[in-house]
């Protein structure tokens, strides 16, 4: 496995500031995303609601079209998703990991980090087969957050790790940035509660981020106009529905419904989870 | 003197004939032995018999009396040798004379202590052995004889009692059936849960319409008290009724098992199943030293519903897989190898995770990714690549209930629908000798589930987004099939296919 040194030129530039001092790193991937010239971080809770997915699954496509490396921690939950649906829309991704590369965390990740070897990077302060101790956790932490050029936090609740990262963050005077969340949920209370202080950036869309970090160079299309969106999607762009409660509302026939949420789905338009579907990355405003 | 009686014994749903030969010695001491490897249950047949030809009135001899049951190389076993035994004590000691002759009758029954012929199992599969092998009569339990009568090319001679079929035989009198003193038993299986007292759940009651209509296999996933248990317990209220051929394949399981009651003769209506999960291997398979059917074959033509199918042992749904596919369970033991018939509709419901609350709009889930992981993997990839359908139940929250939702249809319209689906398919089906789309080999899926080349664009763009496998693939042409037929469509349109689509195997 590479190791690379703070004394070479490929180590991450970000960390160079870093006291106390990271010595070696080890890693496994693409090295040049080291020092990517657009990144962000991105972290969250291992208990992602619905809500999460929905949001990583709207914000994370057009962070990936202006060119961010996303940055997470590969835990389950959050950070995974918002590896998978980078690396689907084909974009560049790194996991900063709490243990050795080579310290094997079950069958069911073994995909995601072959993928993540193949087109990302992955990196970790401890060589080869360390186990993952409590206090690496912290420690992983502050390399997420000095990694990326922001911090994007989805969903965290009160106490959680991601909040860690977002007081690093704070720190390294990095951008950092929150995604609001129902007040009734638990695993948005973090969230809510850096807003809510001012600590973070309210964020509702992908391009408010871009703008904040100066990415916003004309990259992006300009929010389209207003287009009309046929009935089905009209109901989803406002909640996520089961086929049941889209019967109720649209007062369609089930078949109907399931044939048209079929062809949406495969259109990419439409995603399902736990029987809800939900509106996949369709400009809206 | 020697008398030679004919009777029956099963073996599954087999019969063999078992002559039971009684001798009444004129030399030896007074004794009553039964040879022929009887079970427990025939060895105390002596004390039936015995008591009962004293309780009829008539005198037991005081003689050296030998009964074998021939052949003697396998384990007789059940009651219904007490008939056959007393008729043949009767005879050898000379109580009674008979007019008619009795080499071409079977006699079947258990006795009672006061004379009386007792409601005895498998009455049926003697009635179908008389035929098969040319006896002319059947003297059975008067209780029983509405099984017998199923057979109406084999004449049931219903005895009630052991006095009364002594009095027939000298001509005295003649035997009673019982169709006046019993009232008559429809199998009804109780009252249904009708699809119109069910509110909502448009989209479930939708895939079970087409489950019903193609006989496909159906996982239903949900929060609990989403409904999942009501649905399932409702689709016998809109499953066609039984064929001839069907109900004669159904009643004889339920007569060998002996859960016909007495007086009841044809089921009539499909068998529903909900075996508990701590059912054990043999309870569901079949098995047991009797080698008796399990819970598979007694849903057979019908449905077998698994409530919570993963809190089931991991080795029963296996076992399932087999009999899933071949829709026959081969049970072999000790006793000998036998087939039951198994051909059912699998309807599942399971909970999203172990707490069962995972996403629910007002409770929270408290289980860990890891204990949810776990949970669903106790449904392995082959068990749910062999269901055709795949549901998710929501919740319904009950003000939403009442207030917006439309008169739901009741279960006699969709009834209606689902037999006119089946019609179309048994048309097209009968030549290759099956009912129902969810039997088609992938061969007749070739030949009677053509895509226009839209449909075929889109099932090709679904297989590689999904990456669905080819058993999916044809599932999925099954599905499209029945909705098609459901709606009398000659081809597969693109709407059937996209449906169809939406019902297959996710990522549980």
């Amino acid at each position: 496995m590479p190791e690379i040194s703070c004394f070479e030129a490929n180590f991450p530039q970000n960390f160079l500031e870093l006291k106390p001092k990271v010595q070696t790193l080890y890693y496994s991937g693409n090295a040049r995303l080291f020092n990517s010239a657009r990144s962000l971080t991105i972290v969250g809770s291992r208990k992602m609601t619905n809500y999460g997915r929905e949001v990583i699954n709207r914000i994370v496509p057009p962070l990936v079209e202006a060119g961010l490396t996303l940055i997470s921690g590969f835990m389950y939950g959050v950070d995974q998703e918002v590896h998978r649906v980078c690396l689907e829309c084909g974009g560049q991704t790194v996991a900063v990991l709490g243990w050795g590369i080579d310290w094997s965390e079950g069958a069911e990740n073994q995909e995601l980090q072959r993928k993540l070897v193949e087109r990302g990077l992955l990196v970790s302060q401890y060589p080869q087969k360390t186990a993952p101790q409590l206090w690496m956790f912290p420690a992983r932490d502050r390399l997420m957050a000095a990694l990326g050029q922001g911090t994007l936090v989805i969903e965290a609740a009160r106490r959680s790790g991601s909040l860690i990262t977002a007081d690093y963050a704070g720190k390294l005077k990095r951008p950092l940035f929150a995604v609001p969340g129902p007040i009734t949920s638990v695993v948005s209370a973090g969230t809510n509660e850096l807003l809510q202080r001012g600590r973070a950036v309210l964020i509702t869309q992908a391009n408010e981020i871009l703008t904040v970090l100066g990415y916003s160079g004309g990259q992006t299309a300009p929010c389209a106009s207003p287009q009309k969106l046929p009935l089905l999607l009209e109901y989803l762009s406002r909640e996520s529905l089961t086929v049941e409660e889209l019967v109720q509302k649209t007062r369609l026939k089930a078949e109907e419904i399931r044939a048209k949420l079929m062809v949406a789905e495969l259109r990419g338009e439409v995603s399902e989870e736990n029987g809800k579907y939900f509106l996949k990355n369709v400009n809206q405003n | 003197m020697l008398t030679k009686i004919n009777s029956v014994a099963h073996l599954g749903l087999l019969s063999t004939k078992v002559t039971v030969e009684v001798d009444v010695a004129a030399q030896g001491f007074p004794a009553f032995n039964i040879v022929g490897l009887p079970s427990k249950a025939v060895e105390e047949a002596r004390e039936r018999v015995k008591t009962a030809i004293v309780n009829s009135g008539f005198t037991f001899p005081d003689k050296r009396l030998t009964v074998n049951l021939a052949p003697a190389d396998f384990v007789k076993d059940g009651s219904c040798y007490d008939l056959p035994i007393a008729v043949g004590i009767l005879l050898a000691s000379g109580a009674f004379v008979a007019k008619t002759d009795l080499s071409n009758a079977l006699f079947y029954g258990e006795l009672s202590l006061n004379g009386e012929v007792r409601h005895s199992r498998g009455v049926l599969l003697v009635a179908i052995f008389a035929l098969k092998e040319g006896f002319r009569e059947v003297y059975i339990p008067a209780e029983s004889q509405r099984e017998a009568q199923v057979v109406s090319q084999v004449k049931s001679r219903p005895v009630s009692t052991l006095l009364s079929l002594v009095n027939y035989f000298e001509g005295k009198a003649r035997l009673l059936s019982q169709k006046t003193a019993l009232p008559r038993v429809e199998n009804t299986g109780g009252v249904l849960p009708d699809f119109g007292e069910i509110v909502g759940q448009l989209a479930a009651k939708r895939a079970l319409t087409i489950a019903a209509s193609g006989g496909h296999n159906l996982i239903m996933t949900g929060p609990p008290g989403s409904g999942k248990t009501l649905l399932a317990r409702a689709l016998p209220s809109i499953l066609p009724p039984l064929t001839i051929e069907e109900a004669l394949e159904v009643t004889q399981i339920y007569s060998a098992s002996g859960f016909l009651r007495p007086g009841e003769g044809l089921v009539r209506i499909r068998p529903f199943r909900a075996p508990h999960h701590s059912t054990s291997l043999a309870g569901l398979i079949g098995g047991g030293s009797r080698v008796k059917a399990g819970e598979i074959s007694l849903a057979h033509q019908g449905v077998l519903f698994l409530d919570e199918m993963a809190e089931f042992a991991r080795s029963l749904l296996e076992a399932l897989r087999q009999p899933l596919e071949d829709g026959v369970v081969a049970i072999s033991r000790a006793a000998g190898r036998v087939e039951y018939p198994a051909r059912f509709m699998l309807v599942a419901s399971v909970n999203p995770c172990p707490c069962g609350y995972l996403n629910h709009p007002k409770k929270s889930c408290h289980c860990s990714i890891r204990e949810i992981d776990r949970y669903r993997r106790r449904l392995s990839g082959p068990i749910l690549d062999r269901i055709d359908l795949h549901l998710f139940v929501p919740y319904l929250e009950a003000e939403k209930l009442t207030a917006t939702s439309p008169a739901a249809e009741s279960s006699a319209v969709i009834r209606q629908r689902v037999v006119n689906a089946r019609k179309i398919q048994l048309s097209r089906l009968k030549p290759y000798r099956m009912y129902t789309n969810a039997q088609m080999q992938n061969k007749q899926v070739r030949q009677f589930c053509a895509l226009d080349p839209e449909s075929n664009r889109l099932l090709r763009l679904a297989v590689d987004r999904h990456a669905l496998s080819p058993r999916s693939y044809f599932r999925i042409l099954k599905v499209a099939r029945t909705i098609a037929d459901l709606e009398g469509a000659l081809n597969i349109k693109i709407n059937h296919l996209a449906e169809a689509l939406e019902y297959r195997s996710r990522a549980f």
